[in-house]
């Protein structure tokens, strides 16, 4: 899919100083309330689910803006990710935060969305490999489907945190399984 | 022989004083008996044009702007007089105080991302989408019409600016001084200022313009831009959100 074919969920993408982190504090705010919305419109379009905090990054869409001639910097990437984060729509993967998972949708959400799944194609009370949710013909269909092992893997443990499931590590990911629980009335 | 002169005359001068005077009072009290009949049925007719025209008035904005000027032209305001007259006639005044809300409610809501500066085509826009389809369909006029309603609600409310063929909503918690409204005045012109275009239209030292601005960006107002190129000027500039807005989509149409 190319980038071009997507449209910015806000017309303030097309403004020049939304690439500038704002200083007053109320615009900043709003600022990036817009940019967690268009880094989710864009990611879910593009079926996008990882940002590195890097200039490569910070060069494509949606951080760049051809026609109006802007881009953020580096910084302003780092603080609309951790706006992200702290709104529940991204987790750090890694210690020195450069490498953000993106939740177009919030991890319970996909939870509900795989138990409702489990649920009407009957496989609950079964185990399944995780392998087989994020390639298997069976959830070709269902938006889940080709979701990363580790995003996967966060909206399993709200499912778990909820006694709906339970996940057991295989050998290797792949082989990580989970079983869905039917829940009582 | 001299006619006239004495105590008759004295007399009949002023019987003819009264009589006139008489005459004269009778002909203005025929005048304004005659004025009130005109006025009366004039009333009459208003209302009755009111009445059949009522649901083209509440709905056809083009309708209800002639209705509204005519009513002007006529010194009758049809959303105040009569204690509510027309709004039992016509639900017209509700019309505009409904209105009135909704804009208000637009500009408080997208005051953090313009700081109280939204375009009348924007506002008009967005009233649009509050009210839905369903909606009888308004104009920017009737805009107008509602901001004029509630700008009686004194200071702090909202009134409008016209500018350079645009006309924006104000709404800030503080009015504007000199300075801020001449800057405001030239953003108009490209949604954007800087030191260099302050300095050029009005001969600005850069602290006078830094102090406008600094005003405004600290009020939300505008909206800082650091990224400009060496063709644009390379200095910082000053973006009015809802005024650049309104000037993009004319540069995609």
């Amino acid at each position: 899919m190319e980038s071009n074919q997507w449209s910015s969920p806000t017309e303030f993408w097309d403004l020049p100083p939304f690439f500038t982190i704002q200083p007053t504090d109320a615009t900043r705010e709003k600022q990036l309330s817009l940019w967690l919305q268009v880094v989710c419109h864009y990611c879910r379009a593009q079926r996008q689910y990882f940002i590195d905090i890097s200039e490569r990054m910070a060069d494509s869409a949606p951080f760049h803006n051809a026609k109006a001639k802007r881009k953020l910097t580096l910084d302003g990437l780092r603080k609309i990710c951790s706006y992200m984060v702290q709104h529940g729509h991204g987790v750090w993967m890694d210690e020195g935060q450069n490498r953000m998972a993106v939740f177009w949708r919030k991890p319970q959400e996909w939870a509900a969305a795989i138990y409702r799944w489990a649920s009407d194609s009957g496989h609950l009370n079964s185990v399944e490999t995780l392998f087989s949710l994020r390639e298997g013909d069976d959830t070709r269909d269902q938006d889940f489907h080709g979701l990363p092992h580790e995003i996967l893997l966060i909206a399993l443990q709200a499912l778990e945190g909820q006694g709906k499931a339970q996940i057991f590590r295989g050998s290797s990911s792949d082989h990580d399984g989970v079983k869905f629980f039917s829940q009582a009335a | 022989m001299r006619r006239g002169v004495g105590a008759a005359r004295f007399a009949r001068e002023k019987e003819r004083d009264t009589r006139f005077e008489a005459v004269a009072s009778q002909l203005t009290a025929t005048r304004v008996a005659q004025a009130r009949e005109h006025f009366d049925s004039f009333r009459l007719k208003l209302q009755e044009f009111a009445l059949k025209h009522r649901d083209r008035i509440n709905k056809d904005p083009v309708f209800r702007q002639k209705f509204c000027e005519m009513c002007a032209a006529i010194g009758v305001d049809p959303l105040i007089s009569s204690r509510g007259f027309w709004s039992r006639l016509l639900g017209v005044g509700n019309f505009y105080s409904e209105l009135g809300v909704q804009v208000l409610t637009i500009c408080m809501a997208t005051r953090p991302q313009n700081g109280g500066i939204l375009e009348l085509s924007e506002c008009c826009h967005r009233v649009r989408r509050l009210r839905g389809n369903l909606a009888p369909p308004i104009d920017e006029g009737d805009i107008e019409r509602a901001i004029e309603r509630v700008a009686v609600l004194g200071h702090g409310g909202i009134t409008v600016m016209k500018r350079r063929g645009k006309t924006t909503i104000l709404s800030l918690p503080d009015e504007l001084n000199p300075d801020q409204t001449i800057v405001l005045d030239l953003a108009h012109e490209k949604g954007h200022v800087s030191c260099r275009q302050l300095n050029e239209a009005f001969a600005w030292t850069k602290e006078r313009s830094m102090a406008v601005l600094m005003v405004f960006l600290r009020e939300g107002l505008v909206w800082v831009d650091t990224q400009v190129t060496a063709e644009e000027g390379g200095e910082a500039l000053y973006w009015f959100p809802s005024l650049a807005l309104s000037r993009l989509e004319e540069d995609d149409e």
